[in-house]
């Protein structure tokens, strides 16, 4: 069954997605919005930087993290200063490692969404006397509403689906760094496997469960929904989950 | 002894080299992949046999024989995992025995205060006070997993401080990555295989971002001993090459590579006792 040191690794990974998903939509909706609208030459450039999670091994970004991370290095030594506290093996650390490590499953659907808005729409907002805020809560969230529910509900399940990185910076402490994944690693190492299963098979069901409900939210979209650019953008939502 | 010991090599690679060159896969635990290296190495001079290395924590290498991964021998870090593979005949019987038996030790950053020298005298005295004087992290192997975890742990009980260095402990995976905490500077102190650090400051440099490491080796009578066992797995009853590695590893010649690279073997254990 479950023991305690494993519920505390279920409750620590979920809180971990939750901030990570809360930062990264913070972040990541003024990006994607910069990037669907700009005309710079460098946009691939950019847009590559955001995919490189998507392609890297996890133990490249963990490799650079732990030497960032040290006390040594100047970014270790600025959060030391300001903290009082070094980085490595904190809760604080794996946040910022799952932010950059998912950042790619929120930013690449909504950027998708922003580019497929009406423009007119927008502009005829505008003539209206509707300012750039007024535009964005009138008119660009109730249109991209899926889309964002899609970034959150990616962002969430990849960070739950973590594993290289925090293995690397993590050091592995219950309740601090020992998440679902970790646990479960461990679990397989000393071979109990029995415990094992358990954790295994419960992020399978979590993990179908949530990406079904993503797939059923674009599905009842197409056939509900008859609103301006809609199938445009679930039609790209769909290609970033596939 | 020692003499016959040569012989019989000799002998073993003079027959078995002159009819045919074979390959064999040692599937060895991380911490003694160095050293494997080096023997590997020597070992291709003397014969037309060729050796392949797979690297990993033992208890994943154990997984993967069980799962019917090709190797022919396997270098274990510890003397569970080669036992049970025995007992459930995926190893050959009767080829059990310890190759190395791994030395503990306490690294920390040259630019610390504690000096690398260690007085024989008060050697509790000396790793109390610099494990009750730390206040950065403290990296171990995980001793669920890794043998030299369960000596760690071992050593700080024996020094009544396994309780109250709790809060500062960080574990890794397998020891090689405990000794990764430390050289990166992101642990102030780590129980490393000894092994770690020799190789580490006989072969390379400090690059900008590792630390200098300073060690301590624990003395042996704090832990259980880390005996490292080889075994031939089932694969290897007609391979020529496995055979011979593991000849040539019970000879002199290989015991002294593996002592010079931190680890004891039978001749110094039993010089020791």
């Amino acid at each position: 069954m479950i023991s305690p040191e494993d519920f505390l690794a279920v409750t620590l990974t979920l809180k971990l997605a939750a901030i990570t998903t809360v930062i990264l939509l913070l972040l990541s909706t003024p990006l994607a919005w910069w990037l669907a609208n700009t005309r710079t030459r460098i946009k691939p450039i950019l847009e590559a930087i955001v995919a490189l999670p998507l392609v890297l091994p996890p133990t490249v970004l963990g490799f650079y993290l732990l030497l960032a991370f040290s006390p040594q290095s100047p970014f270790g030594q600025f959060w030391l200063s300001v903290s009082g506290q070094s980085l490595a093996f904190t809760f604080n650390a794996l946040v910022i490692a799952s932010v950059i490590y998912s950042l790619p499953f929120v930013v690449q659907p909504l950027q998708a969404a922003f580019e497929q808005l009406s423009k007119p729409l927008l502009e005829a907002a505008a003539t209206m006397g509707a300012n750039k805020r007024d535009q964005f809560i009138s008119i660009v969230l109730p249109l991209t509403k899926r889309s964002f529910i899609t970034a959150a509900s990616l962002g969430f399940a990849h960070t739950v689906g973590e594993f290289g990185v925090v293995l690397m910076i993590g050091g592995n402490i219950p309740g601090e760094t020992q998440v679902l994944s970790i646990a479960l690693y461990d679990k397989v190492e000393a071979m109990q496997y029995a415990e094992a299963h358990w954790l295994a098979g419960g992020l399978i069901i979590f993990s179908l469960v949530l990406l079904a409900f993503i797939y059923s939210l674009n599905r009842n979209h197409y056939l509900s929904s008859n609103r301006l650019s809609s199938t445009n953008t679930n039609s790209s939502n769909d290609r970033m989950i596939k | 002894m020692r003499f016959i010991k040569h012989i019989q090599w000799l002998l073993l690679i003079l027959i078995s080299s002159t009819v045919y060159a074979e390959k064999a896969t040692i599937a060895v635990a991380t911490n003694f992949l160095p050293t494997l290296k080096t023997l590997v190495t020597q070992f291709e001079q003397q014969s037309d046999h060729q050796i392949i290395v797979s690297s990993a924590a033992t208890g994943i290498l154990f997984n993967q024989i069980q799962h019917g991964a090709p190797f022919d021998i396997l270098l274990a870090a510890d003397s569970q995992h080669p036992q049970l593979l025995t007992k459930r005949g995926l190893a050959i019987e009767n080829t059990r025995f310890t190759y190395a038996t791994g030395q503990l030790a306490l690294a920390f950053s040259m630019t610390t205060t504690l000096g690398s020298d260690l007085q024989p005298a008060d050697k509790k005295q000396q790793f109390t006070d610099a494990i009750k004087n730390s206040s950065g992290k403290i990296a171990i192997a995980n001793p669920e997993l890794a043998p030299y975890g369960i000596a760690a742990q071992e050593s700080l009980k024996s020094l009544n401080l396994w309780v109250s260095i709790q809060s500062q402990l960080v574990k890794g995976t397998n020891v090689a990555q405990s000794h990764q905490f430390v050289a990166t500077g992101n642990a102030e102190l780590a129980f490393v295989a000894l092994a770690n650090v020799i190789t580490k400051n006989s072969t390379e440099n400090s690059t900008p971002h590792t630390t200098q490491l300073n060690y301590w080796p624990v003395p042996s009578n704090w832990h259980s001993a880390i005996q490292q066992q080889a075994v031939l797995l089932q694969s290897a009853t007609n391979n020529q090459a496995a055979i011979d590695f593991i000849a040539f590893l019970k000879t002199n010649y290989a015991e002294k590579i593996i002592q010079q690279h931190g680890y004891k073997t039978a001749d110094t254990l039993s010089m020791s006792y």
